[in-house]
């Protein structure tokens, strides 16, 4: 029987997935930075799963500093980012 | 609290976890304007890993309670830190986008407002 744990990170990491995908087409900057700011956020939540699935602490501490740099450059991007209206 | 009654309890709530998240990616891919993808976008996914870090609480909680052991505490620290960072940076990046959005007119309406009524001629 597939683990709970492991199964709902398999779905977390592919809405994740289709949300980076959704930053591919934009159109503004900002589109970008909301959807790589709502992928990144579930795909902290997949590896929070899977740190529990895989019973790897690590993974989580990985997760907290990867989720401190990524809100980090999204927020300098949001901050810096010029763009034409849609 | 037995068993049965924590993992269902973990259960529902990873299942709302992950449907928070759909929602809003539905919401990221729908909606119109970028106020409403943007609201939508950080809010449902924000209950989807609110949703998430509790069924890890629940877990760390029970075991902790059943079998004791310091790596559940330490589980337990690590999920509230990853909940409040992801709180934080969500929180610190929506109002920016919110703040530049608003300044540079990316909200404006898809119709105009409709001109008052002149005095009939």
């Amino acid at each position: 029987m597939i683990d709970t744990w492991l199964f709902a990170a398999l779905c977390l990491f592919i809405l994740a997935a289709c949300a980076f995908l959704r930053a591919i087409p934009g159109p503004s900057p900002f589109d970008r930075i909301i959807a790589a700011n709502a992928g990144v956020t579930i795909a902290l939540s997949g590896i929070l799963l899977l740190g529990i699935a895989w019973g790897s602490l690590v993974l989580i501490e990985a997760a907290v500093v990867a989720g401190l740099l990524c809100y980090g450059g999204i927020f300098a991007m949001a901050h810096t980012v010029r763009g034409e209206p849609s | 609290m037995s068993s049965v009654v924590a993992d269902i309890a973990i259960w529902l709530l990873l299942f709302a976890g992950v449907g928070f998240a759909g929602i809003g990616l539905i919401g990221l891919l729908l909606f119109p304007d970028i106020r409403s993808r943007r609201y939508t976008a950080v809010r449902a996914t924000l209950i989807g890993l609110s949703a998430t870090v509790l069924a890890v609480i629940l877990y760390g909680v029970y075991e902790l309670q059943a079998s004791g052991g310091g790596q559940y505490t330490v589980l337990l620290a690590l999920a509230i830190l990853l909940a409040a960072t992801v709180f934080a940076g969500n929180m610190a990046v929506s109002k920016e986008i919110l703040a530049r959005a608003v300044r540079t007119d990316y909200c404006s309406p898809a119709t105009p407002p409709a001109e008052p009524a002149g005095p009939d001629t």
